[in-house]
């Protein structure tokens, strides 16, 4: 019922020598004791607020108690307010430890600092009611930045050593101080310049050395003799990145260490911004040269990677350049052949890491996955991005004056994003087949044998296996499993004849599903899809290497069935 | 309990207080009737309360759960009931409550109590958010209450026991007609400030003479100014042109009517009814020249304002204040001393580069309280300033001197605030002992203690025309004393957190007060009735100040670190008779602009003679002071 508890007036009581306070006693004296000390703090609480504080000190219960003409409590004032310590066995028991001090000690010590003169300076809050922009007022537009800036430095200092190995700590906290009294100013100098832009104060010697040797590194691009059968060391912290890295050629030591540095290091972010602007400068004047736009790609990747750094704010500055690697019609030499995939019917294991570095196939996947990873940190939901990406790629399939390699890309970054354009495999298809068309992939060469040959033997029944296999797992698989057997078993019986009749059917349950289970902008795009009047029933097609597990849904029942890893 | 006992013991009661037709109505009633029809009274009768009580100490020995489970069925009643008087029905709820809660403390059994506070608490903190928080302090300080002995001693206790005696619980007054529209709105207002309503009322309603006094400043310059005008009645049009007998006339008609209108005014003026130091000339003439200068200000033409920062306080700056003549600020500190700043020399500091550092140091450290300064105001002529502190003495300084002039005892507990009095000559003060006391400067002693708080007189200030003095409380009223009778004259409930500023509108019709929540009101001073509120700053409101001239700006500033300009257009009506003859605008207070500071709370604000607002706060770094 009191928050005093009995023990502690009990131990109070001794302290006092009243021995004989008996826990009855005790139990029958807290609540009026407590009345007491609440009627004590309201009192003080009132000395707090007329020197307009809202912290109460002790200073004010002292006033409260002289108030009541009790004798304060000696020695608790002052600024050094009293730690309260638990007693070891008793949860409500507190004391505040009183050391013995040498008076000598005291004596021979130095005497304090004296405090500064309270001062008066003037400064402009308003002028004609407007506030001007110097050092004492707030800034006045976006609060965003300041926080921002306040978090940078703090990160700095921890990595300084780190992330270049060169110079000591030390500029980095130099600069973080500086930075912490740009933004504390107080307003001493009244007639100091306006604030200048936050970031030129941000960057330590450091960071800056740092940023200029890495940069310096990606503008150079890898080796021109590269290291393929190297056989090089795992690092520990590169994991699963390493494997990334060697498909992208770039297996010398250097750059593996700077890829390293840039996806693992934490105070990368004062320099991100330089960073991003780098690298999409660098991507639109390399665009000829694909070893280095793999290096520059794996960067991007690692930049995301890095845990201790948010790209957000610089992501619409990195996207057109991965997107430019995906579906730019001339990438690489000349001379590049504007052939399907080659490569698609070897296998990659016997070629070796210049064939890959010199093929702008493989840098369209590359970039297709680095456009995935982007898609999948930074949710749809917030910002927007995927919808922005699968809406241009949904063009581009569309678009049948689009060249081959474009849509190429196109599909590979569709295939990456199963979950969000589920559409997209229908469309990718067509684009399949315009490139099996165009190079005539044979079957014998894809990387699922079986599969194919099921499909190609006895599409419906492997199209019941898999929904047979699928329905296990009865939250993937949605009732529109049904209109699609049926669709795959007329397309079976009457190929081309019952399309017409079949479509509508099928498009309001689809777009019903959508709906019930996301309602997004996938919906649209969905209903884009059949609005660009699409071929819904093409033949079966088959994908390859790159698409792996997600072809199987797709493979199971074209078009609108891959909803079900929606 | 047994019923026959209880009323064998009723009966015993009545026979012995000579109610023979009571009794004969209980021994007819006991007969026919085995339960009591309960019926309510239109007006609780006092005898009641004795006989309640009287059963009450039968009942409380063993049968106190009775009070919660009645309590806890009203409740239920009040939730069931229609919702059109819903709203109203819940609004007796809580005094209800409370008096059940003390009840029940009263007769020792507070396990019961606690047990019916902790049920439904939810229900009083949880409706609204305003008052909520005020219901929760409440309801902490009445959880403390647990013994029947403490009910004596405590503060909130006694408040409602007073209530109780004035009006034996409840008065409820049956009304035909709709329920009230504003349900929400004024729940549980003045109902907790331990005021009766009727006292309020009977107070309230006396008349105040709030005109402005006999040749004020502002008059004075009118009058310069239409003189000055009417020898400027132009002979000729802009093109030179003789102006045609018509058109003169109607000039000097204009100006006529212009003359008769301010002569209106000036009849509405006062003649000062106490005696008041006389003007001095030189003082005069420099403010009416500087009246020239002076800029309107308004939401179109905002303001500016000078912050003034006082650096390395470590928190302990309590208050600070201009000087009218601009070129001093002086603060009132913790450590006890009171310390003054150069203001001009300030300015050129920060021009003329290190050998003018000096100015921003004080240029007169005084010391002469003995405990932290809490009230600093100045004189209006600026020769001297006053300052009040928690030793309980109110001194005067000379900024000229540089020293302490006098020094006026009369409070023992600490002296919350002093104001200066318009007129010169008197100021107030506003203490710890719940009083108001009017001093001169000649006297020793106070020549006026005005009475009658609960609690602390926070703040206080003196009407435009000296005749008033209004004091805010730490009961959450508003009072105002008649300083010639020393009369009450206005208490004015409504705000639910301690007053912390107040403010005269400049021409003496309305009153503007800002409380610890951050709640800012504007009250009608004729009509005793609030006119608005609002509740925009975060914090404690310490300093409300008008502007002067014909535009009314208001500037407030809190602990929030704001500063916000509030614009204020039409007049409150003088009295209840007066509304019907003046149809003019209704007063309204709109917001205009906030400002915010880089962590400077905001503790005083002074408009100059030319409409600048100048403000003055401490540097607070908190992230220093606060523990983590």
């Amino acid at each position: 019922m009191t928050i005093l508890s009995h023990q502690s007036l009990q131990a109070v009581a001794d302290s006092l020598q009243t021995t004989r306070l008996g826990e009855e006693a005790a139990r029958a004296l807290a609540p009026h004791i407590e009345v007491r000390v609440r009627e004590i703090v309201q009192e003080a609480l009132k000395f707090a607020r007329h020197s307009k504080r809202s912290l109460l000190t002790a200073d004010d219960i002292t006033a409260a108690l002289k108030l009541r003409n009790v004798e304060p409590v000696y020695g608790a004032g002052g600024k050094d307010p009293g730690r309260f310590l638990a007693v070891g066995g008793h949860p409500n028991l507190f004391f505040v430890p009183d050391p013995i001090i040498k008076l000598s000690e005291v004596i021979e010590a130095p005497l304090p600092k004296p405090p500064k003169e309270i001062g008066v300076r003037q400064h402009w809050l308003a002028i004609d009611g407007t506030p001007p922009t110097i050092p004492e007022n707030m800034p006045l537009q976006d609060h965003r930045p300041a926080k921002r800036a306040r978090v940078a430095p703090a990160a700095a200092p921890a990595t300084g050593s780190r992330a270049n190995g060169g110079s000591g700590p030390g500029p980095s906290v130099e600069a973080a101080a500086a930075h912490a009294a740009s933004t504390d100013a107080t307003p001493d100098h009244a007639a100091a310049p306006p604030v200048r832009a936050p970031v030129k104060h941000q960057i330590s010697q450091e960071l800056q050395v740092y940023f200029h040797r890495v940069a310096a590194v990606l503008r150079a691009g890898p080796d021109p003799t590269p290291p393929a059968g190297l056989p090089h060391a795992a690092e520990p912290g590169a994991g699963g990145a390493n494997a990334e890295q060697e498909a992208a050629g770039l297996a010398s030591p250097r750059l593996r260490g700077v890829l390293a540095s840039l996806a693992s290091d934490a105070g990368l972010h004062p320099v991100a911004p330089y960073f991003s602007q780098l690298l999409a400068e660098e991507v639109a004047g390399s665009l000829k040269n694909l070893p280095k736009l793999h290096l520059l790609l794996e960067a991007m990747s690692c930049l995301l990677r890095n845990p201790h750094l948010s790209l957000e704010p610089y992501i619409q500055q990195l996207m057109p350049g991965v997107l430019t690697c995906i579906v730019r019609k001339q990438l690489g030499p000349q001379s590049e052949p504007l052939s399907p995939p080659d490569r698609l019917l070897k296998s990659p294991s016997a070629e070796g890491a210049g064939w890959e570095r010199q093929n702008h196939w493989s840098l369209r996947e590359h970039a297709a996955r680095v456009n995935a990873q982007v898609c999948r940190q930074f949710p749809d939901e917030i910002y927007g991005i995927q919808t922005r990406i699968t809406k241009t790629f949904l063009k581009t399939l569309c678009d049948p004056a689009k060249p081959l390699v474009t849509q190429y890309g196109a599909i590979c970054r569709a295939a990456l994003l199963k979950a969000l354009a589920p559409c997209l495999y229908s469309i990718a298809k067509t684009g399949m087949e315009k490139l099996q068309a165009a190079g005539g992939i044979s079957q014998p060469a894809l990387k699922q044998p079986r599969l194919a040959l099921e499909k190609q033997k006895a599409p419906i029944q492997s199209v019941e296996t898999l929904s047979a296999a699928e329905l296990m797992d009865i939250d993937k698989v949605p009732k529109i499993r049904l209109p699609q057997t049926k669709a795959t078993d007329a397309r079976a019986t009457a190929p081309g004849a019952s399309v017409g009749a079949e479509r509508p059917n099928q498009h309001q349950t689809a777009t019903g599903q959508t709906r019930d289970r996301e309602p997004g902008p996938e919906c649209n795009i969905f209903e884009d899809a059949f609005k660009e009047g699409v071929d819904l029933l093409p033949r079966m097609t088959f994908f390859t290497r790159s698409f792996g597990d997600a072809a199987i849904p797709f493979l199971a029942a074209p078009g609108v069935c891959c909803l079900s890893f929606l | 309990m047994d019923e026959d006992v209880l009323d064998r013991l009723v009966l015993q009661y009545l026979q012995k207080r000579g109610y023979t037709q009571a009794q004969q109505a209980l021994c007819y009633d006991a007969q026919n009737l085995q339960t009591a029809n309960m019926t309510l009274a239109p007006q609780v009768d006092p005898e009641k309360g004795i006989v309640e009580d009287l059963l009450l100490y039968l009942v409380a020995d063993n049968n106190q759960a009775q009070y919660a489970r009645s309590f806890d069925s009203f409740a239920i009643w009040v939730d069931n009931s229609l919702d059109l008087y819903k709203a109203e029905l819940q609004k007796l709820l809580y005094p209800t409550f409370i008096l059940c809660y003390l009840r029940l403390v009263k007769h020792g059994a507070s396990a019961e109590a606690q047990q019916m506070l902790a049920k439904h608490r939810a229900r009083f903190v949880g409706t609204a958010q305003r008052p909520a928080q005020a219901r929760l302090q409440e309801l902490q300080d009445l959880q403390n209450l647990s013994l029947p002995e403490q009910l004596e001693s405590n503060q909130a206790s006694k408040l409602f026991l007073i209530l109780s005696i004035v009006n034996e619980h409840l008065s409820l007054q049956i009304i035909e007609g709709q329920p009230s529209a504003d349900a929400g709105d004024e729940t549980d207002v003045g109902i907790l400030s331990g005021q009766s309503m009727g006292i309020m009322s009977s107070v309230n309603q006396q008349e105040l003479q709030l005109g402005l006094l006999q040749g004020n400043a502002e008059d004075r310059y009118a009058a310069i100014k239409a003189d000055r005008e009417a020898e400027a009645v132009p002979e000729a049009d802009a093109e030179g042109k003789a102006l045609s007998k018509k058109k003169r006339l109607a000039l000097e008609k204009e100006a006529e009517k212009e003359r008769s209108k301010r002569h209106k005014a000036a009849e509405g003026r006062l003649e000062p009814q106490i005696p008041l130091a006389p003007r001095s000339e030189v003082l005069d003439t420099a403010v009416l020249n500087d009246f020239e200068n002076r800029m309107d200000v308004g939401p179109q033409a905002l303001p500016s304002i000078l912050f003034h920062t006082f650096v390395n306080t470590a928190q302990s700056l309590n208050c600070s204040a201009f000087a009218p003549d601009l070129q001093a600020v002086a603060g009132g500190f913790a450590d006890s001393s009171v310390r003054l700043y150069n203001l001009n020399n300030a300015t050129e500091a920060s021009a003329d580069g290190p050998e003018a550092r000096q100015a921003g140091e004080p240029f007169a450290c005084m010391h002469g309280h003995s405990a932290s300064v809490h009230g600093i105001d100045w004189m209006p002529d600026g020769r001297c300033f006053l300052t009040s502190s928690s030793d309980g003495t109110l001194r005067i300084w000379s900024p000229e001197l540089r020293r302490n002039l006098a020094v006026y005892r009369g409070h023992n507990l600490p002296v919350w605030d002093i104001a200066a009095c318009p007129a010169g000559h008197y100021f107030a003060s506003a203490s710890n002992d719940r009083t108001v006391r009017v001093w001169c400067t000649d006297r020793v002693h106070a020549v006026r203690i005005l009475t009658g708080a609960f609690s602390d007189a926070d703040v206080v200030r003196w009407h435009p025309n000296s005749h008033y003095v209004a004091a805010g409380c730490s009961d959450r009223t508003i009072r105002i004393w008649d300083i010639r009778g020393g009369r009450l004259q206005r208490i004015l409930t409504g705000h639910r957190a301690p007053i912390t500023s107040l403010a005269f509108s400049p021409d003496g019709s309305m009153l503007l007060s800002g409380d610890a929540e951050g709640e800012l009101m504007l009250w009608s001073l004729g009509q005793a009735k609030r006119l608005a509120s609002f509740h925009d700053h975060r914090g404690p409101i310490w300093t409300l100040v008008f502007s002067h001239g014909l535009s009314n700006m208001l500037a407030s500033g809190s602990a929030d670190e704001t500063v916000k300009l509030w614009s204020l257009s039409g007049q409150a009506a003088a009295g209840e008779d007066m509304e019907a003859a003046l149809p003019a605008a209704a007063p309204e207070l709109q917001r205009v602009k906030s400002f915010k500071t880089r962590a400077m709370p905001v503790f005083s604000l002074h408009w100059t003679p030319r409409n600048v607002l100048l403000a003055s706060g401490p540097m607070d770094l908190r992230q220093k002071v606060l523990p983590a």
